[in-house]
């Protein structure tokens, strides 16, 4: 039962570096569609705001995308895996604190998640509206298509597709490159706007310049996906391929000026978009096809980390069991239906509510740079813990970050107004985070332990006892106990009171999720010979949990290394079946009614108990079949009521 | 690394074979009994290894002694509360800062 890391991590050939540009740069890679159109907008053209946009986006790129993430933040890496859990399981044993930047980091992060494709297919399939005769053509009904049919296809996995993914975004940033030095050799001039002076007179003299700060910000929200795909792709090949792109980028960018610049000063845009104006028309249907297939592969790119992200808040304990499939064998590709549905809704809700790409880019953005900023207080800690960079260091870098990131949030502030819907999504996703994990802590704070070796004596008295019926040949129970000698007294209580429960062997199986991704590993310690097992998988926190199923090949190697004898001692039922059989004790907490609580833990408990009836049950979160499985409910008490005035009437009265 | 002083405890205590003992507490309050059940802290969110102990009255442990209404009898103490145990088997003590 091993398993092995992701090849592509160490190999840099051209395969790699294409699969690398297919999976990270969807998002980055069709910001040219939105952010040159956001930042002019309204205004009439000048120098001062078309060099200042450039020279914002180029070192705005330069600085946060290059430097924070592709040198900076790539080296934060827990085990080849990167993303903002990742992180956290890198350094929460630094600070309890650490929780709540990591779920308000996670929060916003899957928040964005559903204005991401909205806004970048809206953006390419408007170009349509270009072409003569089709200016009124409706796109929001194309649009709500293209993402349906997007969301549908999610259940069957992207293994047949994917692999053109990375020729599709070649041919994406060729293009961006050729359409753009197409129209710098009108205009070389342009490559001066990436002179910092530029940024600077926009940001200081422009009027309100400051302020345009949150659409130059759109040029780098993808930013944060190159590191959740640092798994995927390896951080030598997403550094190799930035240099590409980036290239790329900018040869847009400065294009899309130079043809601004063409316009003449004082002009207005009046709702074009300079990415499809300077294209040559006979090249505009093709160009809008190759725009629409670049944010398709960018949604499924964003929808896809939201999936991987759900699944490691769920294995972190931050979010309820809920069902995930995998659709394919792409080792980590999975598919979660509910996540599915929810982003499939918001997406949709997107589209009718802002109508235009437009409208959405005064939306878009905020959410990430509270993310960034997580990832800043988080990325400070890895590099002062983990790498031991000297303190002045981290310290310099936490503040020059602070600055531009609390810089880009204000600037982004004002975006609020238009997205206060997102704030309630936001909340959802913020408190079911929050209520999950602090919830569980409590829980765990009330299972008691006790040392296994007391009860030994009475566990091996019990299966020997003929005079009670056995419940079955393998009894398994699951703990938390990671040490050899405990388990939790509840399940002692479940085996010895009340009816107790004879079998021949008793396993104890602890689930234990490992801070690396991809581990798959078991320990073995016999208690008492054949009697009393108790069994440790190791199981990282991307892999899907499916328990039944290690433990029964554990027992099969078990009895092939002749460690265990798989003997079933004789009663009435072995002349018709001979063979054991397993049953899987699953111990349920319900929140019992015998409680007194404070405000807060009356408030946490009654929803994670809300939410834990929402999700997976806990048979199939741990992936045993239902057939073997015997659900126990157990009171989950925390603070037992004490004082009941409960006062008696009268004598005792007996019968004469 | 200094050792976190409730796995100390708990390694001596698990490792004694007379377990009646006397708690006393940070507030001057002395308790007797053994224990009966711990409560685990997440070690690698920063926590002590126990951080509760459930004491009961008496010598014998090995009995869950949870009656028929499920009752449990007994004490919880918070290890941050601990000042200071006596092990009845050797009347050594162990101090907690």
């Amino acid at each position: 039962m091993e398993t092995q890391q992701q090849g592509i991590n160490g190999k840099v050939t051209m395969a790699t570096l294409l699969v690398a540009l297919g999976i990270i740069y969807g998002d980055i890679g069709t910001s040219p569609l939105y952010v040159l159109k956001a930042i002019i907008g309204e205004r009439p053209i000048t120098e001062t705001l078309v060099y200042g946009g450039i020279s914002c986006i180029f070192w705005t790129i330069t600085f946060l995308t290059t430097f924070k993430y592709i040198y900076l933040t790539l080296k934060a890496d827990n085990h080849g895996e990167g993303g903002i859990f990742s992180l956290y399981a890198s350094v929460r044993r630094y600070g309890k604190y650490l929780v709540i930047p990591t779920i308000l980091g996670a929060t916003t992060l899957l928040a964005d998640g559903i204005i991401t494709p909205p806004i970048s297919v809206a953006s390419a399939v408007e170009g349509l509206t270009i072409i003569p005769g089709w200016e009124h053509l409706p796109t929001v009904p194309i649009v709500i298509v293209i993402l349906s049919g997007l969301f549908f296809f999610q259940r069957f996995g992207t293994q047949k597709v994917g692999s053109a993914f990375g020729p599709a975004m070649l041919v994406w940033f060729s293009m961006l490159a050729t359409l753009g030095f197409q129209q710098i050799l009108h205009h070389p001039t342009i490559v001066r706007s990436l002179n910092p002076v530029y940024a600077y007179r926009f940001l200081v003299e422009y009027p309100h310049g400051f302020w345009l700060l949150g659409a130059v910000f759109l040029a780098t929200t993808g930013a944060e996906a190159l590191y959740s795909d640092l798994g995927h792709c390896g951080r030598k090949n997403i550094r190799i391929t930035w240099v590409g792109v980036k290239t790329c980028l900018m040869i847009n960018y400065m294009g899309q000026a130079a043809w601004l610049m063409s316009q003449g000063e004082q002009a207005f845009l009046q709702g074009r978009n300079p990415f499809f104006e300077m294209m040559p028309h006979w090249f505009l249907l093709t160009g809008i096809v190759i725009a629409t297939v670049a944010t398709i592969i960018a949604s499924q790119a964003m929808i896809s980390g939201s999936y991987t992200l759900v699944s490691e808040a769920m294995n972190l304990n931050f979010w309820p069991r809920v069902t995930v499939k995998q659709p394919t064998n792409l080792k980590g590709q999975i598919y979660i239906p509910s996540v599915n549905t929810i982003l499939w809704i918001g997406c949709i809700l997107m589209i009718l509510y802002f109508r235009s790409s437009t409208h959405m880019e005064a939306a878009y953005g905020f959410s990430i740079t509270i993310a960034m900023m997580m990832t800043s207080f988080l990325l400070a800690h890895f590099l002062y813990y983990k790498l031991k960079w000297k303190g002045y260091l981290v310290l310099a870098i936490v503040l020059v970050f602070g600055i531009v990131e609390i810089s880009f949030f204000i600037a982004n502030v004002a975006k609020i107004k238009e997205r206060w819907m997102f704030l309630f999504f936001e909340l959802f996703i913020f408190m079911t985070m929050y209520v999950w994990y602090y919830a569980r802590k409590i829980n765990n704070r009330l299972t008691k332990f006790i040392d296994l070796g007391r009860y030994i004596h009475q566990i091996k008295e019990l299966s020997g006892d003929d005079a009670i019926p056995k419940f079955s040949t393998h009894l398994v129970y699951l703990t938390k106990a990671n040490t050899r000698h405990q388990v939790e007294e509840k399940i002692i209580r479940s085996i010895l009171a009340k009816k107790p429960k004879r079998a021949d062997v008793y396993w104890f199986v602890h689930i234990h999720r490992t801070e690396e991704p991809y581990t798959l590993t078991y320990d073995v310690s016999e208690l008492v010979d054949d009697k009393l097992i108790k069994v440790t998988i190791n199981v990282g926190f991307r892999v899907q949990l499916r328990t039944e199923l290690y433990f029964k090949i554990i027992v099969q190697e078990l009895v092939a290394n002749q460690e265990l004898n798989l003997h079933i001692r004789p009663d009435g039922s072995t002349r018709y079946n001979p063979e054991p059989d397993f049953r899987f004790v699953v111990l349920e907490k319900f929140l019992s009614v015998e409680n007194e609580f404070a405000l807060r833990e009356g408030l946490l408990l009654n929803a994670y108990f809300f939410l834990k009836n929402l999700g997976l049950s806990d048979e199939k979160a741990f992936g045993l079949d239902k057939s073997d499985v015997e659900i126990e409910q157990v009171p989950l008490v925390y603070h037992a009521i004490e004082k009941i005035a409960l006062k008696r009437n009268g004598q005792y009265q007996t019968v004469e | 690394m200094e050792k976190d002083a409730s796995k100390q405890l708990y390694d001596t205590y698990f490792n004694l074979t007379n377990r009646y003992v006397t708690v006393i507490l940070r507030n001057g309050k002395a308790l007797e009994g053994s224990f009966l059940a711990f409560c685990r802290g997440e070690e690698r969110e920063g926590e002590s290894y126990i951080t509760r102990w459930h004491l009961v009255k008496g010598t014998d442990d090995s009995l869950l002694r949870v009656d028929a209404f499920d009752f449990l009898p007994g004490t919880y103490i918070n290890q941050a509360d601990i000042a200071e145990i006596r092990f009845h088997q050797d009347n050594s003590t162990m101090k907690f800062l």
